[in-house]
């Protein structure tokens, strides 16, 4: 069995060719996983980069972009939720987005599931590319020193923040949370099954979900790992039941500026100029969008991993 | 409807299912202190009492339900608000209480376990009223509609269609504009149900309630009649499979110290505080009756900190989502046939693979390569599977030891983390993922979406018929899907849209073959994985939709007090 070597999130190439960047992105990817972690029963979460093993059975790991903890905290009122949920610091389910407005009426809200990780290499290596990518997919208006005063990458500067986003800035959203997590012994050390493991005390839908399942193959003897590349994606999105002002269906406003269909690292939602009205007189099962969260709330977000190993009975 | 097709429903449940028997429970007029003990235990734990007060203001089908063979739903317009006050004051004291249908359950429950007996000895016809916004607003004006916290139930039904995964073209079989009833403007105001043991009390109680509404301005826009299938069929629905094996049971019990969910594991038995019988997850009641503790987002086993928002007047009131449901028997089996023999398998056992049980309600997870009728027929073994892990044996308690049950002899089922036994979006996996971890978290998360069903077929039997007519294979039929809830966009909503219509959710692996809708920009596309022998996944297109909405409207089922009461007399309301 060979050793893996990490790819960039979707097969980005943005450093071009010949950079060193492919390289210390593996480099720091699997300086995120320890070599094998127990986590659950008799198998383990492994690092393929460090530890050869059988990669059988790939699995998608998914759960919802709208923060589950909000939904909880306003179970009587959700639009409550979705009004809390447009702060940066609430969006915690490795989702985050920017809205932006016209007199009031969301004209266009911008996902994005990049990492701060990814973003400071790139920075570090090729800190042209990372003006060039603000400003293509952000403003061409922006200035070298708002994104890199005093020549350092700022990750909280306006561009990412309150004048447009082009990764995380929630602290507990990385590539380091996320490999974290889903090397999380299951805390009684001795759970059975998944019942077993309750009272579960995390509030957020993907931590639960990303404990659950791997520590599910984990007791079944399997050696669990990220699948390549790792990283965090938006796998797919449901617009059923979305209507135009007028009460028709809505058609496909949803572009992916990085990634790929499936596996979408970047993605707009706009209403296209010709059509006569803006997202924000877009229903969802009769509701007016008013805030970002609405649409987060029906975008599927996605971790992969593989399994292998001895899987007995 | 091709020979294949034909020959398995024709084939289905030509045996009967022999039911536990033989086990004789202490009798509920002198309960033996283990009762009260259990009882006392769970109000140690916090578990709600419910004074007699209560039981006798909660309506019966929502607590604990009413699962007659007969019954009728009647969708009633209100036209003059006076007359509906004064028929609403004539029918409060005709509903049915959660006493009422509790005394019954207990007499019937363990007369079944002694005997073995589908149907009661004794019979009961019995009554439940809801209303919808619409009448909400009617009767007590706009301003109390707001005051309901559910914004599903404002929006009614209708509203809602599309995002439940209706068709959004008008022409398209399923769109609400072709509903019997429950489309933007012929909605009901009221929804009467009538449960009885023979069709004819049930037509008889019917009639009345009819007749005296339309003496008061109430006029039946639409009228179903739910007929439970006959003979081995019985308890299963058109498709030829048992409904309502899984249900939660609810935490509480009365003063006399009668848990609504009876607990039958052995206290030392590890999961013996998650659930009554072995597989049925014990739910707080919030979830179902307003005012009561409610589920807990991370600890099942106690309560949450409040009890939710809503008006005085719906404290012990239950929303309710009715579907009309028709289901193409034919296009299921024709379907299960060819997609079994592209995977080298019977059409029943593709067919059990859609649903997650045979036909006998066996689940496929215990038994994957046969229906197995005698675990069907233990109502303590059906239940009891979990999905990611190796299911344990589990420990009956004392008293169904003593009274003569035997123990759960029957295979277990295994691990199956990737679908291989029972498809990741097989029915019954999709709608409650059990022990999983899900899109929104861990298995406490999933007891929080349960919802107490309700629902009965109507329409004639096909399953189990040899050569029927062509007018019987084209006579129309399907389910009244019937279900109770405190939320309808986190329970009944959300397990549609979010599980059942989704490829990806809870478990990625297709769209829930059964009920599952889907649509993106018109074009209806369904997919299904089976898993090969090889544990490669084969996706099957569900090529043909088998299950049409045909109409329904979102209720809500209030304590008989508020019917009689504040309902038929406020004096807020725009009459």
């Amino acid at each position: 069995m060979e050793l893996l070597r990490f790819s960039p999130p979707a097969h980005l190439d943005d450093a071009g060719a010949g950079s060193d960047f492919p390289g210390l992105w593996h480099d720091l990817v699997s300086g995120l996983i320890a070599a094998s972690t127990e986590v659950s029963g008799r198998g383990a979460y492994v690092n393929p980069a460090r530890r050869p093993g059988r990669r059988d059975r790939e699995r998608a790991i998914t759960w919802t972009g709208l923060s589950r903890p909000l939904l909880m905290e306003h179970r009587d009122d959700r639009r409550a939720a979705y009004r809390a949920a447009e702060s940066r610091d609430a969006q915690i389910e490795y989702l985050e987005w920017h809205v932006e407005r016209e007199g009031g009426t969301i004209s266009r809200v911008t996902f994005t599931t990049e990492t701060p990780e990814y973003w400071r290499l790139l920075a570090d290596v090729r800190p042209e590319v990372v003006l060039a990518l603000y400003r293509r997919h952000v403003s061409p208006d922006i200035a070298e020193e708002d994104v890199f005063p005093d020549g350092e990458y700022d990750p909280a500067n306006r561009w990412n923040t309150t004048d447009g986003i082009v990764h995380y800035i929630m602290p507990i959203n990385s590539m380091g949370d996320l490999l974290g997590v889903s090397q999380e012994v299951e805390p009684s050390q001795h759970a059975v099954d998944g019942y077993d493991a309750l009272p579960y005390s995390r509030a957020t839908g993907a931590d639960a979900r990303i404990n659950f399942d791997v520590w599910a193959m984990s007791r079944q003897g399997l050696s669990v790992a990220t699948a390549d590349p790792p990283g965090l994606y938006m796998i797919g999105w449901d617009d059923s039941g979305w209507t135009r002002p007028d009460g028709t269906p809505v058609g496909d406003y949803w572009t992916i500026e990085r990634g790929s269909r499936g596996a979408a690292l970047r993605v707009t939602y706009a209403v296209p100029d010709g059509e006569g009205f803006r997202v924000g007189d877009i229903r969802i099962g009769g509701r007016p969008i008013e805030f970002g969260g609405q649409i987060a709330e029906h975008i599927t977000m996605s971790a992969h991993v593989v399994s292998g190993g001895s899987h007995e009975r | 409807m091709s020979d294949e097709g034909a020959q398995a429903l024709a084939a289905l449940m030509a045996h009967a299912v022999p039911r536990l028997s033989g086990i004789e429970l202490p009798a509920p007029s002198a309960p033996v202190a283990r009762d009260l003990d259990k009882a006392a235990e769970a109000f140690a734990a916090g578990e709600p009492r419910f004074d007699a007060a209560t039981t006798r203001d909660i309506q019966g089908n929502v607590i604990p339900g009413f699962n007659k063979d007969h019954q009728r739903f009647l969708f009633l317009r209100a036209d003059d608000v006076v007359g509906a006050r004064a028929w609403l004051r004539w029918l409060a004291p005709r509903l049915s209480s959660m006493q009422e249908v509790l005394d019954f359950r207990r007499e019937f429950r363990r007369e079944r376990l002694r005997t073995g007996a589908t149907d009661p000895t004794t019979a009961a016809t019995w009554t439940a009223f809801a209303l919808s916004a619409p009448a909400v607003a009617k009767l007590l004006g706009d301003g109390a509609l707001e005051e309901m916290s559910d914004a599903s139930f404002r929006q009614g039904l209708a509203a809602r269609s599309t995002y439940l995964g209706d068709p959004a073209d008008p022409a398209a079989a399923g769109h609400r504009g072709g509903w019997r009833v429950g489309d933007t403007g012929s909605e009901a105001d009221f929804l009467v149900t009538v449960a009885a043991d023979s069709a004819a009390d049930a037509d008889a109680q019917a009639s009345l309630i009819v007749e005296e509404a339309s003496r008061h301005g109430v006029s039946v826009l639409f009228a179903q009649a739910g007929e439970n299938l006959p003979g081995t069929l019985g308890g299963h629905e058109h498709f030829g499979f048992k409904d309502g094996v899984s249900q939660p049971g609810v935490r509480g019990a009365t003063a006399d110290g009668e848990l609504l969910a009876p607990r039958y594991l052995d206290p030392r038995d590890p999961h013996a505080r998650l659930f009554g019988k072995p597989g049925q997850p014990l739910v707080w009641p919030g979830q179902f009756v307003l005012g009561m503790p409610r589920q807990d987002p991370a600890d099942p086993l106690v309560p949450a900190a409040d009890e939710g928002t809503f008006p005085d007047w719906a404290r012990l009131g239950s929303y309710l989502v009715c579907r009309r449901l028709a289901q193409d028997v034919p296009a299921f089996w024709d379907f299960a046939a060819a997609a079994s023999a592209q995977h080298g398998t019977t059409a029943v056992h593709f067919a059990s693979m859609m649903v997650g049980r045979w036909p006998s309600g066996a689940p496929v997870s215990r038994t994957p390569e046969r229906d197995d009728l005698d675990l069907a027929g233990d109502e303590f073994a059906n239940n009891h599977f979990q999905f990611d892990d190796d299911t344990k044996a589990w420990t009956p308690a004392a008293d169904l030891v003593d009274g003569g049950y035997g123990g759960d002899p029957h295979p277990k089922a295994r691990a199956d983390v990737f679908g291989d036994t029972c498809p990741m979006a097989g029915h019954i996996r999709k709608v409650n993922p059990r022990d999983s971890g899900t899109d929104f978290g861990a298995p406490a998360d999933t007891m929080m979406r349960l919802m107490l069903r309700r629902g009965i077929p109507y329409g004639p039997v096909l399953a189990g018929v040899a050569d029927p007519s062509p007018e019987l294979v084209a006579a129309e039929r399907g389910l009244v899907f019937i279900a109770h809830m405190a939320s309808i966009e986190d329970q009944f909503e959300f397990v549609t849209r979010r599980w059942a219509n989704s490829a990806l959710q809870p478990n990625a692996g297709g769209h829930d073959p059964v009920i599952g809708q889907a649509e993106v920009y018109g074009d209806r596309d369904r997919t299904f994985d089976v898993r090969t022998a090889s544990g490669q996944a084969q996706t099957f297109a569900l090529d043909r939709e088998w299950v049409t909405p045909t109409g329904g409207g979102y209720f809500f089922a209030p304590a008989i007090s508020a019917v009689g009461g504040h309902l038929a007399g406020g004096t807020e309301g725009v009459g």
